[in-house]
C-alpha cells in the first residue's frame, strides 16, 4: 500500500468568473520510505500539489488517500488532526515562533495534540540535530542553519510518516543546503517519506526519485539511483 | 493541560506588546472603574435618602397642603384637634416651613426656618446638642426664640460662642437658646443642618402675618396601624373641607414607608441611569479590545498559519484569541475594581455619604467586564479561526 496515493487529482481555483486550473488529472504514487523532489517552473503547480499532500488543501475532483485513508472527504478539524500526527512540514522561511524559545518551538504540534509536551524527546532531537544547548536561545539568536534544524526538530517531534518541505534551503546559503539535505538523507535511511520542493539541482540530483510539473500536469517522474525512468 | 498552555500562548502575546497591552488594558479599567463608582454612588444616595427619612422618626403620617389648591380646601389649625380625637393618634404637630436669610454680625445665610412646636423634637428626631429646645411657653407668649441647625451654628458662631446671641431672621432679632445635633447632609439637594426652629406661633403671627399651616406631622401608637388610621384621616379631612372624591386634591397624605418607597424608586431609576452611562464608557473600551485584536490577527497572520499547519484545530485558533481577549478584560476589571473602589471611596468623602460597594456591585462590574472581552473577542477569534492555512502561510 502506497503512502501517499493520488488519483486523477484536478484543483481548479476560482477567482469571480475566472477559472485557474492548477492541477490537471495528476495521479501519483508514493510510497513509504521514498525519497521524492518535485521540481517545475513557478505556475507549474508545485505548491497546490505540496498542499494537497499536505492536506492543507483538498482536490476539486480525484481522490486523495493517505496511508491507505481517504482524505478527500474529511472535516476540518480530522485534517488538522492527520497533519499534526501524521505530517511534519518544512518551510524556506523556516516560520519559527519569534517569541517562543527553540524548545518551546519544538514542542508547538504537541501543545495541539493534547498529549502532555515531552521534553526529553526534544531535547534528544535537538541533540541529533547537532543544535543541543541552544533550547533557551530564541529564533533570532540562531543562524539561518540552525533554524532550519529546530524547524526540521520540529517537525518531527510528533514521529510522522512524511516529512514535507517547502523549498528548505532556499533561504540558505549552499553549504548549509547541503548539511541540511544531509539531516533529510539521514531521516530518509531510518524510513521516514520525504518529498521535498525545490529549485536547486543539486537537491533534486540527491533524491531517488524526482517529480517534474509543467502547467499543472507531471512531465515526467524518474527514479534515478536506481537506475530507470518511469514515464 | 491544552487549554492551559494556550493559555500561556495567550499571555506571551499580551506581554510582548506592553505599551499596547497598557493602552487597550486602561479603556476597559477606565470603564469598570465608571460602572463602579456610578453604582456606588447611585446606592450610596439609595441607601443615605432610606436612612434619612428613617431618621424622621417612625410611625408617622404627614398631611400637606397642595400649592395652587383653594384655601378653604386646604388643611388649617382647625383640623388639628379633629385629627387628635381619632383613636390611636398619640401627637399632632403642625409646621410652618419658609426660606429666610439669618444675619449674625457680618455674616448671612440662607436657611429653612420650621415655625413648630415642642413635639417636633421627639417626633422628628431633632435634638438639641447645647442649649434646650422651643417650649410651650415660647408658643404662648409668642417669644422670638430660635434653635438653629448644627450647619447655622457653623457659619455663625465660629468662634463657638451662640448662647443669648441675637440673630436676624428676615431681619426680625431672634435670641438663640439651642444648637440641633449634627445631621449630616442626608439627602440630595436639602441640608437638615441648614434648619433653624422657631415657635409656630412666633413664625405665623410675627414673620408671616398668616395662621397658615404647611405640614401636620401625626404620630400612631403601633406601626401596624398606619395605613388604617391614613384612610380615616383622609376621609376626616375631606368631610371637614367638604371635598367630593372626584374633586382634585388640595391636600396629600403620606406615610413615611410611602416616602420612603417612592424616594428608593427614584434613588434606583437614578442608579440605573448612572450605570447605564458609565457602561457605554466600558462598551468603547471593548471597542478598543476588538481593535486591537483585529491588528494582532492582521499581525500574527503567518503564524496562525503555521499553527493550522501543524495541527491546529479552528477552535484552537478561536480559544487562543478569545483567552487573549479575555484575560485581558479580566485583568481590566480587576484593576478598574480596584480604581473604582478607590473613586468611589473619594466622591463619597467630597459629597459627604458612606460609600457602599456591595460584593454584588463588584460581581457585577467584573462578570460585565468579562463579558465584553467574550463579546467584543469572538469576531477577530473568529477571523483568525477561518484563515486559510495556505494564504497565511504564504502572508508577508
Amino acid at each position: 500500500m502506497p503512502l501517499i496515493e493520488l488519483q486523477n487529482i484536478t484543483k481548479i481555483y476560482k477567482s469571480g468568473e475566472v477559472e485557474t486550473v492548477a492541477l490537471r488529472d495528476v495521479s501519483l504514487f508514493i510510497e513509504e520510505g521514498e525519497f521524492v523532489s518535485v521540481i517545475g517552473p513557478s505556475g507549474s503547480g508545485k505548491s497546490t500539489l505540496m498542499n494537497i499532500i499536505g492536506c492543507l488543501d483538498t482536490p476539486t475532483r480525484g481522490n486523495y488517500f493517505l496511508a491507505g485513508k481517504s482524505v478527500s472527504k474529511l472535516s476540518d478539524s480530522e485534517l488538522a488532526m492527520l497533519r499534526n500526527k501524521m505530517i511534519g512540514f518544512v518551510f524556506q522561511q523556516f516560520n519559527l515562533l519569534q517569541r517562543a524559545t527553540v524548545l518551546e518551538n519544538v514542542l508547538l504540534p504537541q501543545l495541539y495534540s493534547g498529549n502532555r509536551p515531552n521534553k526529553k524527546e526534544a531535547m534528544a532531537l535537538l541533540e541529533r540535530l547537532k543544535i543541543a544547548g541552544l533550547e533557551s536561545k530564541y529564533p533570532n539568536q540562531l543562524s539561518g542553519g540552525q533554524q532550519q534544524r529546530v524547524a526540521i526538530a520540529r517537525a518531527l517531534i510528533n514521529k510522522p510518516k512524511l516529512i514535507l518541505a517547502d523549498e528548505p534551503t532556499g533561504s540558505l546559503d549552499t553549504k548549509t543546503g547541503e548539511e541540511i539535505l544531509k539531516i533529510f538523507e539521514e531521516l530518509n535511511e531510518e524510513g521516514v517519506t520525504i518529498v521535498i520542493v525545490t529549485h536547486e539541482p543539486y537537491i533534486a540530483r540527491k533524491a531517488r526519485r524526482t517529480v517534474a510539473l509543467r502547467d499543472g500536469s507531471i512531465e515526467f517522474d524518474e527514479h534515478i539511483n536506481e537506475g530507470y525512468v518511469k514515464q | 493541560m491544552k487549554s492551559y498552555l494556550i493559555f500561556l500562548t495567550s499571555i506571551r502575546s499580551l506581554l510582548a506588546n506592553k505599551l499596547r497591552t497598557l493602552l487597550t488594558l486602561l479603556g476597559i479599567i477606565i470603564g469598570v472603574a465608571t460602572v463602579l463608582m456610578m453604582i456606588s454612588v447611585g446606592t450610596s444616595a439609595s441607601s443615605a435618602v432610606t436612612s434619612s427619612i428613617k431618621g424622621l422618626g417612625s410611625n408617622l403620617i404627614f398631611i400637606y397642603n397642595l400649592p395652587n389648591s383653594p384655601e378653604n380646601k386646604q388643611i388649617n389649625e382647625s383640623d388639628l384637634s379633629a385629627i387628635g380625637r381619632i383613636p390611636h393618634v398619640k401627637k399632632v404637630l403642625p409646621q410652618v416651613s419658609f426660606s429666610a436669610t439669618i444675619q449674625y454680625g457680618s455674616s448671612t445665610m440662607d436657611i429653612q426656618v420650621n415655625g413648630t412646636e415642642p413635639d417636633f423634637e421627639e417626633m422628628r428626631n431633632a435634638h438639641p446638642v447645647l442649649g434646650r429646645f422651643i417650649t410651650s411657653v415660647d408658643i404662648a407668649s409668642s417669644a422670638k426664640v430660635a434653635v438653629i441647625g448644627y450647619g447655622v451654628y457653623e457659619e455663625l458662631f465660629k468662634d463657638g460662642s451662640f448662647f443669648g446671641k441675637v440673630v436676624r431672621i428676615n431681619g426680625m432679632p431672634f435670641t438663640v437658646v439651642g444648637v440641633l445635633e449634627k445631621k449630616g447632609s442626608q439627602s440630595l439637594g436639602y441640608n437638615p443642618d441648614d434648619m433653624v426652629i422657631v415657635p409656630i406661633t412666633t413664625a405665623q403671627q410675627r414673620i408671616l402675618g398668616s395662621n397658615r399651616i404647611d405640614l401636620i406631622s401625626v404620630e400612631i401608637d403601633s406601626e401596624s396601624l398606619v395605613p388604617i388610621i391614613s384612610n380615616e384621616i383622609e376621609s376626616l379631612l375631606k368631610r371637614r373641607h367638604m371635598i367630593e372624591s372626584q374633586e382634585d386634591e388640595s391636600f396629600r397624605i403620606l406615610t413615611q414607608e410611602e416616602i420612603i418607597s417612592t424616594a428608593s424608586q427614584i434613588t434606583g431609576i437614578l442608579t440605573v441611569l448612572l450605570a447605564g452611562i458609565a457602561s457605554i464608557s466600558l462598551l468603547v473600551g471593548g471597542i478598543g479590545i476588538m481593535n486591537i485584536l483585529l491588528v494582532t490577527v492582521t499581525e500574527r497572520t503567518k503564524e496562525i498559519g503555521l499553527r493550522k499547519a501543524i495541527g491546529a484545530k479552528k477552535s484552537d485558533i478561536m480559544l487562543q484569541f478569545l483567552i487573549e481577549s479575555i484575560t485581558l478584560c479580566s485583568i481590566g476589571g480587576l484593576l478598574g475594581i480596584l480604581l473604582g473602589y478607590l473613586g468611589s471611596i473619594l466622591i463619597a468623602r467630597f459629597g459627604g455619604w458612606i460609600p457602599v460597594v456591595s460584593p454584588s456591585t463588584i460581581a457585577l462590574s467584573f462578570s460585565f467586564a468579562v463579558l465584553v472581552g467574550l463579546f467584543f473577542g469572538i469576531y477577530p477569534a473568529y477571523k483568525a479561526a477561518s484563515l486559510n492555512p495556505i494564504d497565511a502561510l504564504r502572508y508577508e
